[in-house]
Protein backbone atom coordinates (compact mmCIF):
# COMPACT_ATOMS: atom_id res chain seq x y z
CA UNK A 1 0.00 0.00 0.00
CA UNK A 2 1.06 3.16 -0.36
CA UNK A 3 -0.78 5.50 1.92
CA UNK A 4 2.39 6.67 3.70
CA UNK A 5 3.64 8.12 0.34
CA UNK A 6 0.08 9.79 -0.19
CA UNK A 7 0.24 11.70 2.96
CA UNK A 8 3.75 13.41 1.76
CA UNK A 9 2.01 14.51 -1.21
CA UNK A 10 1.26 17.64 -2.39
CA UNK A 11 -2.56 18.30 -1.35
CA UNK A 12 -3.36 18.49 -5.21
CA UNK A 13 -2.69 14.36 -5.66
CA UNK A 14 -4.59 11.53 -5.20
CA UNK A 15 -1.73 8.80 -4.38
CA UNK A 16 0.20 9.67 -7.49
CA UNK A 17 -2.45 11.06 -9.90
CA UNK A 18 -3.45 14.50 -10.16
CA UNK A 19 -6.83 15.30 -8.17
CA UNK A 20 -8.55 16.86 -11.42
CA UNK A 21 -7.73 13.51 -13.50
CA UNK A 22 -9.24 11.20 -11.14
CA UNK A 23 -12.38 13.23 -10.92
CA UNK A 24 -12.51 13.52 -14.90
CA UNK A 25 -12.72 10.33 -14.96
CA UNK A 26 -15.00 9.74 -12.69
CA UNK A 27 -17.35 12.41 -14.22
CA UNK A 28 -16.93 10.66 -17.63
CA UNK A 29 -17.57 6.92 -16.74
CA UNK A 30 -20.80 8.10 -14.68
CA UNK A 31 -21.62 10.23 -18.26
CA UNK A 32 -20.62 7.07 -20.45
CA UNK A 33 -22.51 4.58 -18.04
CA UNK A 34 -25.85 6.84 -18.05
CA UNK A 35 -25.61 6.76 -21.55
CA UNK A 36 -25.02 3.01 -21.87
CA UNK A 37 -27.76 2.57 -19.34
CA UNK A 38 -30.14 4.49 -20.95
CA UNK A 39 -29.74 2.65 -24.31
CA UNK A 40 -29.64 -0.89 -22.44
CA UNK A 41 -33.44 0.58 -20.89
CA UNK A 42 -34.54 1.67 -24.31
CA UNK A 43 -33.29 -1.77 -25.86
CA UNK A 44 -34.74 -4.03 -22.72
CA UNK A 45 -38.63 -1.62 -22.88
CA UNK A 46 -38.28 -2.34 -26.82
CA UNK A 47 -39.19 1.42 -27.16
CA UNK A 48 -38.37 3.56 -30.35
CA UNK A 49 -35.14 5.95 -29.62
CA UNK A 50 -35.62 9.29 -30.27
CA UNK A 51 -32.75 10.87 -32.37
CA UNK A 52 -31.33 14.27 -32.82
CA UNK A 53 -28.09 15.87 -34.40
CA UNK A 54 -27.73 12.63 -36.30
CA UNK A 55 -30.48 10.53 -37.48
CA UNK A 56 -30.76 6.49 -37.51
CA UNK A 57 -30.60 5.53 -33.75
CA UNK A 58 -33.60 2.93 -33.89
CA UNK A 59 -31.74 1.66 -37.14
CA UNK A 60 -28.37 1.32 -35.08
CA UNK A 61 -29.53 -0.10 -31.98
CA UNK A 62 -31.29 -2.37 -33.23
CA UNK A 63 -28.77 -3.65 -35.69
CA UNK A 64 -28.10 -7.63 -35.25
CA UNK A 65 -24.37 -5.43 -35.16
CA UNK A 66 -25.39 -4.67 -31.65
CA UNK A 67 -24.92 -7.58 -30.11
CA UNK A 68 -21.87 -9.35 -29.34
CA UNK A 69 -21.24 -12.30 -27.75
CA UNK A 70 -25.07 -13.08 -27.36
CA UNK A 71 -25.22 -9.59 -24.98
CA UNK A 72 -26.12 -6.28 -26.77
CA UNK A 73 -23.57 -3.30 -26.56
CA UNK A 74 -24.91 -1.19 -24.13
CA UNK A 75 -24.84 -3.63 -21.26
CA UNK A 76 -21.08 -3.93 -22.56
CA UNK A 77 -21.36 -0.43 -22.03
CA UNK A 78 -23.46 -0.42 -18.85
CA UNK A 79 -19.74 -2.84 -17.81
CA UNK A 80 -17.05 -1.00 -19.05
CA UNK A 81 -18.23 2.09 -17.71
CA UNK A 82 -19.05 0.66 -14.26
CA UNK A 83 -15.72 -0.67 -14.14
CA UNK A 84 -13.67 2.47 -15.09
CA UNK A 85 -15.46 3.99 -12.38
CA UNK A 86 -15.14 0.66 -9.83
CA UNK A 87 -11.48 1.23 -10.64
CA UNK A 88 -10.84 4.67 -10.12
CA UNK A 89 -12.80 4.86 -6.74
CA UNK A 90 -10.44 1.62 -6.05
CA UNK A 91 -7.27 3.42 -6.68
CA UNK A 92 -8.54 6.37 -4.31
CA UNK A 93 -9.30 4.15 -2.04
CA UNK A 94 -6.50 1.62 -1.84
CA UNK A 95 -4.00 4.15 -3.84
CA UNK A 96 -2.72 0.95 -5.04
CA UNK A 97 -0.61 1.75 -8.08
CA UNK A 98 -1.53 -1.89 -9.66
CA UNK A 99 -5.22 -0.59 -9.92
CA UNK A 100 -4.30 2.65 -11.58
CA UNK A 101 -2.07 0.76 -14.56
CA UNK A 102 -5.19 -1.12 -15.36
CA UNK A 103 -7.17 1.99 -15.89
CA UNK A 104 -5.24 2.95 -19.09
CA UNK A 105 -5.40 -0.57 -20.05
CA UNK A 106 -9.51 -0.68 -19.96
CA UNK A 107 -9.51 2.72 -21.81
CA UNK A 108 -7.16 1.67 -24.56
CA UNK A 109 -9.49 -1.16 -24.93
CA UNK A 110 -12.79 1.24 -25.10
CA UNK A 111 -11.59 4.07 -27.19
CA UNK A 112 -10.38 0.55 -29.67
CA UNK A 113 -14.21 -0.45 -29.38
CA UNK A 114 -15.33 2.59 -30.18
CA UNK A 115 -13.61 2.97 -33.36
CA UNK A 116 -14.66 -0.13 -34.49
CA UNK A 117 -18.17 0.91 -33.80
CA UNK A 118 -17.82 4.04 -35.17
CA UNK A 119 -16.43 2.33 -38.64
CA UNK A 120 -19.71 -0.23 -37.99
CA UNK A 121 -22.21 2.43 -38.12
CA UNK A 122 -20.71 4.32 -41.03
CA UNK A 123 -19.77 1.78 -43.27
CA UNK A 124 -21.99 -1.73 -42.09
CA UNK A 125 -25.04 0.35 -41.22
CA UNK A 126 -24.96 3.30 -42.62
CA UNK A 127 -26.43 5.22 -40.23
CA UNK A 128 -25.34 7.17 -36.43
CA UNK A 129 -27.02 6.67 -33.38
CA UNK A 130 -26.09 10.28 -31.47
CA UNK A 131 -25.93 8.10 -28.27
CA UNK A 132 -23.57 5.88 -29.87
CA UNK A 133 -21.24 9.02 -30.50
CA UNK A 134 -21.64 10.38 -27.52
CA UNK A 135 -20.17 6.64 -25.59
CA UNK A 136 -17.28 7.16 -28.74
CA UNK A 137 -16.82 10.58 -27.70
CA UNK A 138 -16.91 10.33 -23.91
CA UNK A 139 -14.53 6.80 -24.20
CA UNK A 140 -12.13 9.12 -26.47
CA UNK A 141 -11.99 11.49 -24.02
CA UNK A 142 -11.32 8.36 -21.41
CA UNK A 143 -8.61 7.19 -23.49
CA UNK A 144 -6.54 10.40 -23.46
CA UNK A 145 -6.93 10.63 -19.53
CA UNK A 146 -5.76 6.98 -19.49
CA UNK A 147 -2.54 8.26 -21.79
CA UNK A 148 -1.96 10.84 -19.00
CA UNK A 149 -2.42 8.62 -16.05
CA UNK A 150 -0.63 6.03 -17.87
CA UNK A 151 2.59 9.26 -18.43
CA UNK A 152 2.23 9.59 -14.62
CA UNK A 153 2.87 6.37 -13.62
CA UNK A 154 6.03 6.47 -15.21
CA UNK A 155 7.24 9.50 -14.77
CA UNK A 156 6.81 8.95 -11.04
CA UNK A 157 7.47 5.25 -10.69
CA UNK B 1 -8.56 6.55 4.74
CA UNK B 2 -10.06 5.22 7.91
CA UNK B 3 -12.84 2.78 7.29
CA UNK B 4 -15.79 5.20 7.91
CA UNK B 5 -14.58 7.57 5.11
CA UNK B 6 -14.18 4.56 2.51
CA UNK B 7 -17.51 3.41 3.42
CA UNK B 8 -18.59 7.01 2.16
CA UNK B 9 -16.86 6.78 -0.53
CA UNK B 10 -18.03 3.72 -1.88
CA UNK B 11 -21.90 4.30 -0.62
CA UNK B 12 -21.97 7.69 -2.12
CA UNK B 13 -20.67 5.81 -5.61
CA UNK B 14 -23.18 3.26 -5.27
CA UNK B 15 -25.75 5.93 -4.49
CA UNK B 16 -24.76 8.16 -7.69
CA UNK B 17 -25.03 5.28 -9.73
CA UNK B 18 -28.14 4.44 -8.94
CA UNK B 19 -30.00 7.27 -9.25
CA UNK B 20 -27.94 7.54 -12.71
CA UNK B 21 -29.26 4.38 -13.56
CA UNK B 22 -33.02 5.14 -12.54
CA UNK B 23 -32.58 8.17 -14.33
CA UNK B 24 -31.43 6.65 -17.30
CA UNK B 25 -34.32 4.15 -16.68
CA UNK B 26 -37.18 6.71 -16.44
CA UNK B 27 -36.24 8.76 -19.11
CA UNK B 28 -36.12 5.98 -21.64
CA UNK B 29 -39.72 4.39 -20.29
CA UNK B 30 -41.19 7.39 -20.47
CA UNK B 31 -40.80 8.53 -24.00
CA UNK B 32 -43.06 7.93 -27.05
CA UNK B 33 -43.96 4.87 -28.02
CA UNK B 34 -43.96 6.25 -31.68
CA UNK B 35 -41.58 8.53 -33.49
CA UNK B 36 -42.61 11.11 -35.64
CA UNK B 37 -41.84 9.83 -39.54
CA UNK B 38 -38.97 11.78 -41.07
CA UNK B 39 -39.71 10.41 -44.67
CA UNK B 40 -42.28 12.00 -45.41
CA UNK B 41 -44.96 9.64 -45.16
CA UNK B 42 -48.71 9.94 -43.52
CA UNK B 43 -48.62 8.39 -40.12
CA UNK B 44 -52.21 7.44 -40.14
CA UNK B 45 -54.20 5.56 -42.78
CA UNK B 46 -57.16 6.85 -43.92
CA UNK B 47 -61.03 5.66 -42.71
CA UNK B 48 -64.46 6.74 -42.46
CA UNK B 49 -63.76 8.64 -39.39
CA UNK B 50 -61.87 11.12 -41.32
CA UNK B 51 -63.97 13.32 -43.34
CA UNK B 52 -63.23 12.87 -46.88
CA UNK B 53 -65.28 14.18 -50.11
CA UNK B 54 -64.97 13.14 -53.35
CA UNK B 55 -64.47 9.71 -55.36
CA UNK B 56 -65.13 6.58 -53.27
CA UNK B 57 -62.89 4.65 -55.83
CA UNK B 58 -59.97 7.21 -55.94
CA UNK B 59 -57.05 7.38 -57.96
CA UNK B 60 -55.44 9.67 -55.66
CA UNK B 61 -56.01 10.64 -52.31
CA UNK B 62 -55.32 14.06 -51.34
CA UNK B 63 -54.84 14.97 -47.04
CA UNK B 64 -54.62 18.42 -46.48
CA UNK B 65 -53.74 18.90 -42.18
CA UNK B 66 -55.13 22.00 -41.79
CA UNK B 67 -55.87 25.08 -38.66
CA UNK B 68 -59.19 26.86 -39.52
CA UNK B 69 -57.46 29.70 -37.83
CA UNK B 70 -54.44 29.88 -39.89
CA UNK B 71 -54.49 32.31 -42.61
CA UNK B 72 -52.25 30.63 -45.22
CA UNK B 73 -55.11 27.43 -45.16
CA UNK B 74 -57.76 30.20 -45.46
CA UNK B 75 -56.19 31.38 -48.47
CA UNK B 76 -55.18 27.66 -49.98
CA UNK B 77 -58.73 27.37 -49.33
CA UNK B 78 -60.55 28.65 -52.60
CA UNK B 79 -57.83 27.11 -55.14
CA UNK B 80 -58.23 23.58 -53.46
CA UNK B 81 -62.22 23.71 -53.90
CA UNK B 82 -61.09 25.28 -57.19
CA UNK B 83 -59.16 22.02 -58.19
CA UNK B 84 -61.03 19.76 -56.23
CA UNK B 85 -64.73 20.61 -57.41
CA UNK B 86 -62.60 19.84 -61.22
CA UNK B 87 -61.08 16.20 -60.10
CA UNK B 88 -63.66 14.99 -57.58
CA UNK B 89 -64.51 12.38 -59.57
CA UNK B 90 -61.28 11.29 -59.88
CA UNK B 91 -59.37 12.04 -56.38
CA UNK B 92 -60.51 11.37 -52.77
CA UNK B 93 -60.27 15.05 -50.29
CA UNK B 94 -59.77 14.51 -46.60
CA UNK B 95 -59.34 17.43 -44.36
CA UNK B 96 -57.28 16.37 -41.17
CA UNK B 97 -57.25 18.65 -38.38
CA UNK B 98 -53.52 20.65 -37.18
CA UNK B 99 -54.72 23.11 -34.91
CA UNK B 100 -51.58 24.70 -33.64
CA UNK B 101 -51.32 25.87 -30.16
CA UNK B 102 -50.53 29.66 -30.95
CA UNK B 103 -54.28 29.93 -32.96
CA UNK B 104 -56.73 30.17 -30.09
CA UNK B 105 -59.80 29.75 -31.57
CA UNK B 106 -58.31 26.34 -33.91
CA UNK B 107 -59.73 23.91 -31.53
CA UNK B 108 -62.98 25.16 -30.94
CA UNK B 109 -63.32 25.93 -34.75
CA UNK B 110 -62.30 22.21 -35.63
CA UNK B 111 -64.84 20.66 -32.62
CA UNK B 112 -67.85 23.23 -34.80
CA UNK B 113 -66.47 21.70 -38.03
CA UNK B 114 -66.76 18.11 -36.78
CA UNK B 115 -70.57 18.94 -34.92
CA UNK B 116 -71.80 20.03 -38.36
CA UNK B 117 -70.10 17.31 -40.25
CA UNK B 118 -72.40 14.65 -37.71
CA UNK B 119 -74.91 16.76 -39.56
CA UNK B 120 -73.73 15.93 -42.75
CA UNK B 121 -72.74 19.91 -43.44
CA UNK B 122 -68.65 19.24 -42.55
CA UNK B 123 -67.54 20.61 -45.58
CA UNK B 124 -70.14 23.24 -45.87
CA UNK B 125 -69.07 24.70 -42.37
CA UNK B 126 -65.67 24.70 -43.18
CA UNK B 127 -66.21 26.80 -45.78
CA UNK B 128 -68.10 29.21 -43.20
CA UNK B 129 -65.62 29.06 -41.25
CA UNK B 130 -62.35 29.91 -43.83
CA UNK B 131 -64.33 32.38 -45.50
CA UNK B 132 -65.25 34.40 -42.37
CA UNK B 133 -61.99 33.79 -40.23
CA UNK B 134 -61.32 37.14 -40.11
CA UNK B 135 -64.51 38.04 -38.20
CA UNK B 136 -63.85 34.75 -34.91
CA UNK B 137 -60.34 34.29 -35.10
CA UNK B 138 -59.33 36.84 -32.42
CA UNK B 139 -62.50 37.08 -30.48
CA UNK B 140 -62.69 35.52 -26.97
CA UNK B 141 -66.03 33.77 -27.40
CA UNK B 142 -66.26 32.40 -31.17
CA UNK B 143 -68.69 29.56 -29.98
CA UNK B 144 -70.93 32.56 -30.70
CA UNK B 145 -70.36 32.74 -34.62
CA UNK B 146 -69.61 29.09 -35.00
CA UNK B 147 -73.67 28.42 -33.68
CA UNK B 148 -74.64 31.71 -35.96
CA UNK B 149 -73.07 29.89 -39.04
CA UNK B 150 -74.45 26.27 -37.48
CA UNK B 151 -77.69 28.33 -37.97
CA UNK B 152 -76.93 29.50 -41.77
CA UNK B 153 -76.23 26.18 -42.36
CA UNK B 154 -79.82 25.03 -40.84
CA UNK B 155 -78.45 22.57 -38.57
CA UNK B 156 -80.28 21.26 -35.67
CA UNK B 157 -79.04 24.00 -32.79
CA UNK B 158 -79.54 21.82 -30.06
CA UNK B 159 -77.66 19.01 -31.51
CA UNK B 160 -75.32 20.72 -32.56
CA UNK B 161 -74.39 21.90 -29.22
CA UNK B 162 -74.24 19.29 -27.25
CA UNK B 163 -72.32 18.02 -30.51
CA UNK B 164 -69.67 20.35 -30.38
CA UNK B 165 -68.55 19.34 -26.70
CA UNK B 166 -68.72 15.83 -26.84
CA UNK B 167 -65.88 13.86 -25.94
CA UNK B 168 -66.20 11.86 -29.24
CA UNK B 169 -65.55 15.07 -30.85
CA UNK B 170 -62.48 16.06 -29.00
CA UNK B 171 -61.22 12.65 -29.83
CA UNK B 172 -61.78 13.32 -33.69
CA UNK B 173 -59.44 16.20 -33.33
CA UNK B 174 -56.78 15.10 -31.18
CA UNK B 175 -56.83 11.71 -33.15
CA UNK B 176 -56.35 14.00 -36.67
CA UNK B 177 -54.09 16.06 -34.18
CA UNK B 178 -51.53 13.40 -33.10
CA UNK B 179 -51.31 11.90 -36.50
CA UNK B 180 -50.22 15.21 -38.13
CA UNK B 181 -47.42 15.45 -35.14
CA UNK B 182 -46.70 11.98 -35.95
CA UNK B 183 -46.22 13.04 -39.95
CA UNK B 184 -43.45 15.63 -38.38
CA UNK B 185 -46.02 18.05 -40.09
CA UNK B 186 -44.25 21.44 -39.09
CA UNK B 187 -46.42 23.63 -40.97
CA UNK B 188 -50.23 24.59 -41.99
CA UNK B 189 -51.36 23.62 -44.25
CA UNK B 190 -49.34 20.12 -45.33
CA UNK B 191 -50.33 17.80 -47.82
CA UNK B 192 -49.89 14.07 -48.25
CA UNK B 193 -50.71 13.00 -52.06
CA UNK B 194 -51.34 9.38 -51.82
CA UNK B 195 -49.99 9.30 -48.48
CA UNK B 196 -46.71 11.13 -49.75
CA UNK B 197 -46.10 14.44 -48.50
CA UNK B 198 -46.07 17.14 -50.95
CA UNK B 199 -44.67 20.30 -51.28
CA UNK B 200 -46.92 23.53 -50.93
CA UNK B 201 -48.02 24.32 -54.55
CA UNK B 202 -47.53 28.01 -55.27
CA UNK B 203 -50.48 28.26 -58.07
CA UNK B 204 -53.40 26.69 -59.13
CA UNK B 205 -51.12 25.60 -61.87
CA UNK B 206 -48.98 23.80 -59.59
CA UNK B 207 -51.65 22.08 -57.43
CA UNK B 208 -53.30 20.55 -60.92
CA UNK B 209 -49.78 19.77 -62.00
CA UNK B 210 -49.09 17.68 -58.52
CA UNK B 211 -52.51 16.03 -59.04
CA UNK B 212 -51.95 15.41 -62.67
CA UNK B 213 -48.82 13.87 -62.06
CA UNK B 214 -49.91 11.79 -59.00
CA UNK B 215 -53.13 10.26 -61.39
CA UNK B 216 -49.90 9.29 -64.05
CA UNK B 217 -48.25 7.70 -61.49
CA UNK B 218 -51.45 5.13 -61.46
CA UNK B 219 -53.76 3.72 -58.93
CA UNK B 220 -50.90 1.29 -57.52
CA UNK B 221 -49.98 4.18 -55.05
CA UNK B 222 -52.94 4.78 -53.07
CA UNK B 223 -52.79 1.25 -51.90
CA UNK B 224 -49.67 2.19 -50.45
CA UNK B 225 -51.27 5.09 -47.93
CA UNK B 226 -50.29 2.67 -44.59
Amino acid sequence: MFNNESTTSPRTLIGQLPNWIIWAIIALALIGFTDSAFLLAKRLSGTPIPCFITSGCDEVSKSPLSVLFGVPLSLWGVVFYLGIGFLTLLYIDTKNLLVAKLIPLATTAGFLSSCYFIYVQKFLIGAFCVYCLLSALVSTLLFLLGIVVWKKLKTTA
Amino acid sequence: MDTQKRMIVWLSAALVVGIAAIGAYQVATNGPTELPRKDGTMNLPLDETDQTKGSKTPKVTFVEYSDFQCPACGAYHPLLEAVFAEYKDKISFTYRHFPLPQHQNALAAAYAAEAAGNQGKFWEMADMLFKNQSEWSEVSKPETFFEGYATKLGLDISKYKVDVMSDATKARVERSKKSGELSAIDHTPTFFINGKMAENPRSKEELTALIEYAIAQGTKESEQVK
